[in-house]
């Protein structure tokens, strides 16, 4: 059984709309960018944020009052997807997974900070809770009153991926009835200075746009409600997981992935090119009709990322067309899924 | 299977302390906590850990985490050198933490460091479970699960139900976690750690100690397998407690819904189940739950938690306790309950006091609950 995807939400640097964010990338206009920077270097990144007065309606949420911006950003998708499922929360079974890269890194770095100043016996008990990965899914099932399974898996960019197979799994075992499969990303200057350190980021914005010249990092939420209902675009089939060791590897893994996948009968290609060395993962892929690259204007927002990728071509597909959706990880794997219109 | 615990540098070790109720926690050193309450953790010695570097002289350079979780998979190795996962699931909850710390540290003292990418490419979850898995050119797709404490259950359990379903023939599965300074102040900060004995279950507890460790198994379908199984992982359940991020709902609503779905994914009842590993971290309201939970599943079941040994190991407990069910199946005995003094007002369970016993369980449960309200049980039962 193919997943339908019967309601999208997201939030992103370029707003919080869905018709308004896909216009954005469809156009090619990216947001204006931020800038983040090292209070202890003074260097300064550039990256692509979310407006917080976007999400201002769950940060007013008692439970959300002292989170962490990826919490706020993740309960901002998933009540949208929600909504424009309009699916009423206690109506089925609803399972939950979620996926992020980097988790809850501002709190975790204002928490160590105090750790780092004055001892371990100094840490904040408001700030810890929120440092653990699974605090934006806990977020998100309280707001729901989610009681089945709830997941969160880390990973790289293909984490969104791994996230949609974890859902289909859930939906196919009849574990639930919906699941509602999340991924955020919060943006802080530690993470900028870690993907520097890996080669992987762009000093200067106009790099972005030239692919292997290094991505743009970037925040955000996307959500998608899957569910057994017809008539909605559907995730055909998601391969969340294929190793390598070099980028040469990657690219043929990617494109042996591919191949098994179809994916000459795609007429869309919704692309995870970033800016970064890892584009080239994509080199070998068919050359559709159509091809939108999210992450170009968006920024990289890794497993987010792969999330708002998908949900681009469930929004844009003509019924009975295929995309397809391939991310290559920073951190050894590759991933590709296909949806059909 | 696999497993490094402060019990013990592989399975059968741990196995001889579990036997003899030893108590494994001792004073941490890694980081000066001698302004914090607790100033204790399950710890693996650096001695058990250099051993890594025997196999591969690469892990002169990477974290515990990765030397736990190598030593772990080369023990699960050890007799099924043909095992070929095609998936690996793996829980954790902090991950390379301490390269984290270091590469804040850097940034914070204004230092450039050349080891700066080797610490963030390092610092990401899946990096130690990659990291064992090239020693043995194993190149299976990695799921990291991070549902907090439950993460090592979980784990198994998606095992299970993916070998169970036909998606996968054989997985990898287990979890790891190293203590950190980071982890160590939060528990700290909370104060939900200790300056005394960790006793589970018992009514003057006080909190936990953290500990550390890795454990892995290797799953296949029982009619494809090719070398005598040590256990049948038969029952997996999992859910979300609302209550609070930290705190369970007291009516043990959320663990008892886990364990009621894994037993009865297992097709059995709380009549069937011969041992209990509980999650038992030892602080007031964890066991409070968990033993409310328990009393109304399976009331009669011996039950004892093995952190008073060894310290809670988060995000790995699960799978290690997991390890710990499958050797008392295996060796007949069940594992005690240790600093044991005085049952909580109201709790009738059967704690397995101070001393672990002889028996001949069949069916043993285990239970975790995570920061998050997440739940996670699992059903592993003797070979028929």
């Amino acid at each position: 059984m193919s997943p339908h995807i019967q309601g999208i939400g997201w939030v992103t640097p370029a707003g919080r709309d869905i018709n308004g964010v896909f216009t954005a990338i469809r156009d090619e206009r990216r947001p204006t960018l931020g800038e983040l920077k090292n209070p202890f270097s003074g260097q300064a990144h550039p990256v692509l944020l979310v407006d917080p007065t976007m999400v201002a309606d769950v940060t007013r949420l008692p439970r959300l009052r002292r989170s962490s911006a990826i919490s706020h950003f993740a309960v901002a998708a998933a009540l949208d997807a929600i909504k424009a499922a309009g699916y009423q929360p206690g109506s089925s079974r609803l399972a939950l997974v979620f996926a992020s890269t980097n988790g809850g890194v501002i709190h975790t770095r204002r928490f160590f900070s105090d750790v780092s100043k004055s001892g371990p016996h100094a840490g904040s008990p408001l700030l810890f809770p929120e440092t653990v990965y699974n605090a934006p899914a806990s977020h998100i099932a309280a707001a729901l009153g989610v009681t089945g399974t709830t997941l969160t898996l880390v990973g790289d960019s293909t984490a969104g991926a791994d996230a949609l197979a974890a859902g289909m799994d859930l939906l196919a075992s009849d574990a639930c009835d919906h699941c509602l499969v999340v991924a955020a990303e919060e943006a802080d200057w530690t993470l900028c200075e870690a993907y520097a350190a890996w080669g992987l980021s762009a000093r200067h914005p106009e790099d972005a746009v030239t692919s292997g010249s290094g991505a743009i990092f970037s925040e955000g939420a996307a959500a998608l409600l899957l569910g057994r209902e017809d008539g909605c675009p559907a995730i055909e089939d998601v391969r969340a997981g294929a190793a390598f060791r070099s980028l040469d590897e990657a690219r043929r893994r990617m494109t042996s992935l591919c191949a098994d996948m179809d994916a000459h009968s795609c007429t869309r290609l919704v692309s995870g090119t970033s800016g970064a060395r890892f584009d080239i993962v994509e080199s070998d892929l068919p050359t559709p009709i159509e091809r939108l690259a999210p992450k170009l204007i968006l920024g990289e927002a890794f497993a987010a990322s792969t999330l708002i990728q998908t949900a681009c071509a469930a929004i844009s597909l003509p019924a009975g067309a295929r995309a397809l959706v391939p991310a290559a990880g920073y951190h050894g794997q590759v991933a590709a899924l296909t949806v059909r219109g | 299977m696999g497993c490094i615990s402060p019990l013990g540098a592989d399975s059968a070790a741990a196995t001889r302390s579990l036997i003899d109720a030893a108590d494994c926690v001792t004073s941490v050193e890694a980081f000066d906590v001698s302004r914090c309450k607790c100033q204790s953790a399950g710890q693996i010695p650096d001695a058990w850990l250099q051993k890594a570097t025997d196999i591969t002289r690469r892990a002169q350079h990477w974290s515990r985490a990765s030397r736990m979780m190598l030593l772990a998979l080369a023990e699960a190795l050890s007799n099924r050198s043909d095992f070929e996962p095609d998936a690996v699931v793996i829980g954790t909850t902090s991950g390379g933490m301490p390269f984290g710390e270091e590469f804040y540290r850097m940034h914070e003292r204004m230092q450039r460091r050349r080891r700066a990418a080797m610490w963030v490419r390092e610092y990401v979850p899946q990096q130690p479970v990659r990291d064992a898995m090239d020693v043995f050119n194993l190149g299976a797709p990695i799921r990291i699960v991070s549902n907090a404490c439950a993460s090592g259950t979980n784990a198994l359990g998606i095992a299970c139900q993916a070998v169970r379903s036909g998606r996968a023939r054989r997985v990898l599965c287990g979890g790891y976690d190293a203590l950190c300074e980071l982890v160590f102040a939060g528990f700290s900060s909370l104060q939900a750690a200790t300056g005394e004995k960790c006793r589970p279950f018992d009514a003057g507890r006080t909190g936990l100690v953290l500990g550390e460790g890795a454990a892995v198994f290797l799953v296949e379908r029982l009619d494809e397998i090719t070398h005598p199984p040590l256990a049948e992982l038969s029952g997996y359940g999992a859910s979300t407690d609302n209550h609070h991020l930290t705190q369970p709902n007291p009516d043990g609503s959320g663990p008892r819904m886990a364990i009621e779905i894994a037993l009865a994914d297992a097709r059995r009842t709380g009549a069937d189940v011969d041992y209990v590993n509980a999650h038992g971290t030892a602080t007031p309201f964890n066991d409070a739950c968990e033993a409310r939970a328990l009393a109304a599943v399976c009331p009669q079941a011996p039950v004892s938690s093995t952190k008073g040994q060894m310290g809670h190991a988060l995000g790995a407990a699960g799978a290690i306790e997991a390890a710990f069910c499958v050797q008392a199946i295996q060796e007949g005995f069940l594992p005690a309950n240790i600093h044991f003094r005085t049952p909580d007002d109201g709790v009738t369970l059967d704690i397995i006091a101070n001393a672990s016993r002889k028996a001949s369980p069949r069916c043993a449960l285990s239970s975790s609950l995570g920061f998050g309200g997440a739940n996670a049980a699992i059903v592993m039962e003797a070979v028929k």
